[in-house]
């Protein structure tokens, strides 16, 4: 039986689906990532957890961006280091679905 | 001082959809706002009334749902607001529109206001015609663009502005003038203020006026000659731009000076060495020679 | 203290939770603040969206059934167990469900959201939009009000309900909820496609305004722990995975690579073909069960829907938004029956577990309190749904030889991975979990 591609395949990059997504975004970020905490972490859940790719490791320095974040809380629940200060953007900025 | 702001609700930009294959706008998914440049105007003129004490009377023309304009103006600070509708008002064009809000404004009692703000453009059409149309009817001078408001001290006591307008291609033009006058307001002027929360509550309870324009004395729309008509809508094809690539023969710092230049002309590109004392100045130098400070 | 910020009662979010918590307080006569974070009510607020029993709201919205903003009524379920190449599915249709009082509707969130807490609005609720509520107010021990992020930004009630979703910063800060493990919560993403009313029709089977909703586990979600789903609206699919987040850490896979692995299944590509993406979004779900669900109220404080962990996900049933509105009506209830009283305490407020403990919310929630744990099982997740085709297969293989009997067939390829014992451990544990 031939298998079929073990590896997923992303169809559409993240940045595209985002593209479809309506955000509001305030100059203040709403998430702060203690990024001296996250040196040495080998399993980076962050990165693998969000649902907008927002955590990248760059020549082993985490970088984030909170522009296009879905708000669901994901990151901070999967972080072990709690290196993540996650609230809420400031009412009316942020995310807004439209079509879900 | 009296001070009247023009609002309009708009789709937010961040809100539009355009289909990439049948290039049709999907209306569905549209958040109505208040239009980025009116919030620009309307902030500005909070800050002038604020500074210099009078009134701020908000309106707009629009639909049942538009009231929520008139909520964000008056959450943020205008004394009063007011609602222009009337069904047919659908139909009308920018021209219209502003022979209905100058009727509005001829309506009161007293003189028109000291000043008006508008937003230079909405998101949604930006055809940029309300505001000067509005001024011609009022026979108001006025400045658009405005990138740059500040009010002087005048020892007159009367209020002088210095207005810095948004010209093509990067210019600045930058003017002083006194009310009465109509401004139109480019959304980069300012950040918009975030109500307080009692302000807020007052604003999503208050009550709005409604006004029907077709029984303002001074308004007779004559929609038959309306002022323009689409033909189409098209979206636009990216220019192709002529992409100068450098002679790489050239050194790192000439590359880059042939990339910037866009290679329209032979620009000359000069290394400086020096004291950094000596550089700044040689610096400013040429930002002045140049105009550009 | 300005009479303006003083109210009666005080919800924060307007889901399904909060709004239909407003609606019975507002009905009551209390003056109700209505606090939403998003520009308008449903503008974060992501699910399947499958409302079960949406006849909960038909009781106090007589004209529920004709005005509520339905996709489409469900009247076709699916399980599914995704194998490799495979698919097995149990697939059930009827007409009963296609009366009201519907079994289940789907809906899309930004527009039924809206419409709820419109009538919430309709009934005297004042809806403030735009204001995230970032604390609560106490005096000793009591809750009197809450902390917006706006200047000025208090406003008091003698009872506060939280339904301010699934991080439930509140019930956190009111000491109720406690802080979240990843083996305990799952990721929701999820895409909106476009098909076409005809389109989905034909493609689903489906008649009308009926609709269909399915589930799939195995291979839908790869080696990570949780489920796919896929729903349809009137002209568009919700399509989504649900996976745990620990899980999804441990085998550093992104969510939306998983998403688009699901979409390209041999068994689902073909019903999501020429799908044009409208939307993308996530949500967190606390999909704990029974040992996530907080301590549900304290002096002045009551927790309702999502926040307080109250989401059925046992298996084949996947249910929220009827637990959100069960609770935030119990919730009112409870917080009319204080102001009766005049006393908030938390004696009086423990009057909402009770209700909760009366009605399915918490009996389901306990009934199937082994199921999240049992769901989460390493072989139900990996290898049975495999299995169970390659079971299927051998049934169905026709290859011009004789045949054994279907038992021995079934046995034989269920044998090849787990051993007799194990197979009844799970058979057992799947009994206790969901049957008896």
């Amino acid at each position: 039986m031939q298998e079929l591609a073990s590896e997923p395949v992303a169809t559409q990059p993240i940045e595209e689906r985002l593209e479809l997504v309506r955000f509001k975004v305030d100059k203040r970020p709403h998430i702060r990532v203690h990024t001296e905490a996250c040196r040495g972490c080998d399993l980076t859940p962050c990165v693998y957890v969000c649902p907008a790719g927002l955590f990248e490791i760059l020549g082993g320095e985490m970088h984030f961006s909170y522009e296009h974040c879905l708000e669901c809380g994901t990151c901070y629940v999967a972080c072990e280091r709690k290196a993540i200060e996650w609230d809420y953007p400031r009412g009316g900025w942020g995310v807004s679905f439209r079509a879900s | 001082m009296r001070i009247a702001v023009c609002l309009k609700q708009a789709p937010d930009c961040s809100s539009v959809y355009v289909d990439p294959v049948s290039g049709e706008v999907d209306r569905e998914r549209f958040v109505q706002t208040l239009n980025a440049a009116d919030a620009c105007a309307l902030e500005a003129a909070l800050r002038l009334k604020e500074q210099r004490g009078g009134s701020l009377f908000a309106l707009t023309l629009g639909p049942d749902e538009s009231d929520e304009v008139l909520r964000v103006a008056l959450a943020m600070g205008a004394d009063t607001v007011e609602r222009l509708w009337h069904p047919s008002a659908v139909d009308w064009g920018p021209l219209t529109i502003a022979a209905a809000l100058a009727a509005r404004l001829h309506a009161d009692s007293s003189s028109l206001p000291d000043l008006i703000f508008c937003g230079e453009q909405s998101s949604d059409w930006a055809s940029g015609t309300v505001g000067p149309a509005l001024a011609a009817y009022l026979g108001l001078p006025q400045i658009t663009g405005v990138i740059g408001l500040e009010a002087l001290p005048d020892p007159s006591g009367q209020l002088l502005l210095r207005v810095t307008r948004r010209l093509e291609r990067g210019y600045r033009e930058r003017l002083l003038t006194r009310p009465p006058l109509l401004l139109t307001v480019h959304e980069t002027l300012n950040e918009p203020r975030y109500p307080s929360l009692p302000a807020h509550l007052a604003a999503l309870q208050a009550t709005i006026a409604v006004c029907d324009p077709l029984s303002l004395p001074q308004f007779a729309p004559d929609v038959e000659a309306e002022e323009a008509t689409i033909i189409e809508v098209r979206i636009p094809r990216p220019r192709p731009h002529r992409l100068a690539i450098p002679d790489s023969q050239l050194s790192p710092f000439e590359r880059i000076g042939e990339i910037v230049s866009g290679g329209t002309s032979r620009r000359q590109t000069r290394l400086l060495e020096g004291p950094p004392e000596e550089l700044a100045h040689e610096l400013v130098r040429f930002l002045k020679e140049r105009g550009f400070v | 203290m300005h009479a303006q910020q003083q109210f009666d009662a005080i919800v924060v979010g307007a889901g399904p939770a909060g709004s239909s918590a407003a609606l019975v307080l507002a009905r009551a006569g209390l003056r109700v603040a209505l606090i939403e974070r998003g520009e308008y009510p449903g503008a974060k607020n992501v699910s399947g969206a499958v409302f079960y029993a949406p006849g909960l709201l038909a009781e106090l919205l007589p004209s529920f059934w004709d005005e509520a903003p339905f996709e489409r009524y469900i009247t076709r379920r699916v399980l599914t167990f995704l194998g490799k190449e495979s698919a097995f599915s149990l697939d059930f249709h009827t007409r009963h469900f296609a009366l009201p009082p519907y079994n289940g509707v789907t809906v899309l969130r930004p527009k039924f959201d809206r419409w709820l807490a419109g009538k919430a609005v309709e009934a005297g609720a004042l809806l403030i939009t735009s204001t995230v509520v970032d604390d609560l107010l106490y005096e000793g021990a009591r809750v009197i009000g809450v902390q917006c992020r706006r200047d000025n930004g208090a406003l008091y009630a003698p009872v506060v309900i939280a339904a301010d979703g699934a991080n439930s910063f509140l019930a956190k800060k009111a000491g109720l909820q406690r802080e979240f493990s990843a083996e305990e919560m799952s990721l929701g993403v999820k895409e909106v496609l476009r098909l076409g009313t005809r389109t989905i029709e034909e493609r689903f089977h489906l008649t009308g305004d009926e609709g269909m909703a399915s589930e799939y586990v195995g291979e839908a979600t790869g080696p990570i722990k949780g489920g796919a789903f896929l729903y349809t609206n009137r002209e568009t699919l919700s399509l989504g995975i649900i996976v745990q987040i620990a899980s999804l850490a441990q085998q550093r896979i992104r969510p939306y690579e998983l998403l688009d692995r699901f979409k390209q299944h041999p068994a689902v590509a073909p019903l999501v073909r020429d799908g044009l993406t409208l939307e993308y979004s996530a949500h967190m779900i606390p999909e704990g069960g029974w040992q996530l669900v907080p301590r549900l109220a304290r002096a002045g404080l009551l927790v309702a829907g999502d926040a307080a962990a109250l989401v059925f996900a046992a298996g084949i049933f996947l249910e929220g938004m009827n637990f959100a509105v069960a609770s935030g009506l119990a919730a009112a209830e409870t917080a009319l029956e204080a102001h009766q009283k005049g006393d908030f305490s938390a004696a009086t407020l423990a009057g909402y577990r009770k209700r909760l403990e009366q009605s399915f919310v918490l009996q389901d929630l306990q009934r199937f309190r082994l199921t999240p744990a049992f769901v989460n099982n390493e072989r139900l997740q990996n290898i049975y749904p495999e299995l169970l085709c390659q079971a299927a297969e051998q049934v169905f293989r026709s290859e011009g030889r004789p045949r054994k009997k279907l038992g021995s067939t079934i046995l034989t390829t269920l044998r090849s991975k787990v051993s007799l014992w194990t197979l009844l451990r799970d058979g057992w544990q799947a009994g206790r979990a969901l049957f008896f």
